[in-house]
């Protein structure tokens, strides 16, 4: 009798954990993950391999993919809802991707997007850099130091604009506080002077990049050339 | 013990048995993959015979494809030198390295090919290209995947090193890469609005689409061949935000996130090692599982740095240069060249007092047995340490 009541135990014990493990993998098993990606149909150079960063008035397109188990989930049917900032922007069956637009009245720049699929809805948030266009003026000099008499080549490139193509720019130049042309040449040459004569050991450039498109799109960068004797 | 919990217990037990064989089957089952003909409204052109890619190159180990240069030739590869040589004669925006023919082939800014033969650059007879923006050579350089525009359309083509002919590829590419195998194509793939990752066979003339993962949307992401069954889908480098890495398995079919809330993040998969560097981990040589395969002093950055054989090479500025302002060209650094001995994990110095007289940003890494090939930034010619 005692033996049995044993017995008993040690099989209420196996119940328990083969319950237990049970129930936990099945847990686990309904745990599906989002990935959402996104991309900023904006303006950089063909040279530039890393990723757009939004700017004010970027058209923003994002997708999402669901994975559960490590299988891709078919989302054709499920319910996603997008929000921008909180804001619902688009929703409905099968909506994997949305275009999202932040614009400087914005004070954050979240976008979230819902997905319910069996009677489950998992969210996922995604805090969107956005910034202002650059104007970069490659300088291609070690420590902007240049000799006198040489031929110096300036360029201008702009990045993150919502702009097109680099047609799209007016670019000018101030040199010591001499404007040198405005017009679509994004480079600038410079005569370090003869090596005879005294001339400024510095010189003060400020690059400006204007979107045609968008002509309150405009862009000042400033830097210094060094002439070395 | 009443009867009834010894069924209830005996039927748990083999439904759990059931379940983990069934999971465990699952994972490991491999189903034919579909094949798609393409049709011929999708077909462009194909019309150059079969690269059969370089016999040359070999794989030793499983997680890694190992370049192994001439492996017949015995020879090691060489760690110093003495002279530095300028091998383009104008700027360049992309070159690559055909092992075969010891050949360096270039595109200039203006999207001529041209070859250097006995020091010498000849313009290949082809027409220019337009708005060339990837150039991606197999292991041995013997094709070369190209993107670039055609009538205002970007398009893809594979460049022969051997025959000195483009093969334009269908419209429906999005992205391609190098299949691990060093002869397919792996490519994000649109056809009808739905994007698939397919793998385009060399057998025949990569106008058979065979699908490896369909339908599904990733953007700004950038495609690895990790190993014959594992294929790696990568964030693009995007200042401050923070980027993933996913994997696909082609033989389990599973695909899961293997990092997340990568700061600063950029990757460089090489023969021999991939090099990588984020905001939390610095600069790391690794091996394709992103794991440490040895220390490092220096801190560089990976697109600086390649590897032949058990050997890696990195340019290392010699003051802290941001990665962002690096790619925009916003400042330039002045490199020393390190050698990393992958087996002996040693880190050490190559010497260039008295070779490099005007100061070096290099790019675009080629080591080869007896030179080390780079882009200079400051005036993007290719150079030479021989």
């Amino acid at each position: 009798m005692k033996n049995k009541k044993q017995y008993a135990g040690q099989l209420n014990t196996i119940l328990f954990f083969v319950l237990f493990f049970g129930v936990f993998s099945l847990t686990r098993a309904a745990n599906p993950e989002l990935i959402v990606t996104w991309r900023a149909a904006n303006f950089y150079p063909i040279s530039y391999t890393g990723k757009a960063i939004p700017s004010y008035g970027t058209k923003i397109y994002f997708v999402v993919e669901g994975i559960q188990d490590g299988k891709l989930l078919d989302l054709s049917r499920a319910n996603i809802e997008w929000r921008k900032n909180g804001e619902r922007i688009r929703g409905g069956d099968g909506q994997k991707e949305a275009m999202v637009v932040f614009n400087k009245n914005d004070e954050t720049s979240f976008v979230s997007v819902a997905v319910t699929a069996n009677g489950t809805t998992v969210i996922k948030n995604v805090s969107v850099p956005v910034i202002e266009p650059q104007l970069i003026l490659e300088v291609p000099y070690l420590n902007m130091t240049v000799a006198k008499n040489a031929d110096v080549a300036i360029t201008a490139t702009p990045y993150f604009f919502n702009a097109q193509t680099i047609n799209d720019f007016s670019f000018s130049w101030i040199v010591n506080g001499i404007k040198k042309g405005t017009g679509s040449n994004n480079k600038l040459i410079l005569n370090t002077g003869s090596p005879n004569t005294d001339s400024d050991s510095i010189v003060n450039i400020s690059g400006y990049a204007q979107n045609k498109r968008s002509l309150l799109e405009i862009k000042k960068t400033q830097t210094r050339l060094f002439i070395s004797k | 013990m009443k009867p009834f919990y010894k069924y209830l217990i005996i039927a748990l037990i083999l439904g759990i048995v059931a379940w983990i064989v069934y999971f465990v089957l699952s994972r490991n089952a491999e189903q034919p993959q579909e094949v798609i003909p393409i049709d011929a409204t999708t077909t462009e052109q194909i019309g150059v015979p079969t690269d059969t890619g370089d016999n040359t190159t070999t794989t030793e180990q499983i997680d890694v494809p190992t370049d192994t240069g001439d492996p017949e030739s015995g020879e090691s590869v060489k760690t110093s030198f003495s002279k530095i040589e300028k091998i383009s004669d104008v700027p360049v925006r992309f070159f690559w390295y055909y092992r075969e023919n010891n050949r360096i082939f270039y595109v200039t800014e203006n999207g001529e090919i041209k070859k250097v033969i006995d020091g010498k650059s000849e313009t290949l007879q082809l027409n220019s290209l337009e708005n060339v923006s990837v150039v991606r050579p197999n292991r041995g350089g013997s094709s070369v995947l190209l993107k670039f525009t055609n009538n205002s359309n970007t398009i893809w083509g594979i460049f022969s090193s051997m025959d000195e002919k483009i093969t334009p590829l269908s419209s429906s590419i999005i992205d391609a890469v190098w299949g691990f195998n060093n002869k397919d194509v792996v490519a994000s793939w649109n056809q009808g609005g739905k994007t698939s990752i397919v793998s385009l066979s060399s057998i025949k003339n990569f106008s058979d689409v065979s699908i490896i993962l369909p339908e599904i949307s990733l953007f700004d992401v950038d495609l690895i061949g990790q190993s014959d069954d594992e294929l790696l889908f990568v964030e693009k480098f995007g200042n401050e935000y923070a980027t993933s890495i996913w994997q696909y398995n082609i033989k389990t079919k599973l695909f899961s996130t293997i990092r997340k809330g990568l700061l600063d993040f950029s990757l460089n998969p090489t023969a021999s090692a991939y090099f990588f560097t984020s905001k939390a981990d610095g600069f790391v040589i690794a091996n394709s599982l992103l794991e440490r395969i040895m220390p490092t002093i220096q801190k560089t950055l990976p697109e600086k740095c390649s590897s032949v054989l058990t050997t890696a090479f990195c340019f290392v500025p010699q003051t802290e240069i941001s990665l962002f302002n690096w790619y925009t060209n916003s400042s330039f650094s002045n490199d020393s060249l390190y050698i990393y001995n992958l087996d002996a994990e040693a880190e050490d110095q190559i010497n260039l007092t008295g070779i490099a007289k005007n100061p070096i940003d290099a790019k675009d890494i080629i080591p080869t047995m007896s030179s080390l090939y780079f882009i200079n930034k400051y005036d993007n010619f290719i150079y030479a340490l021989n």
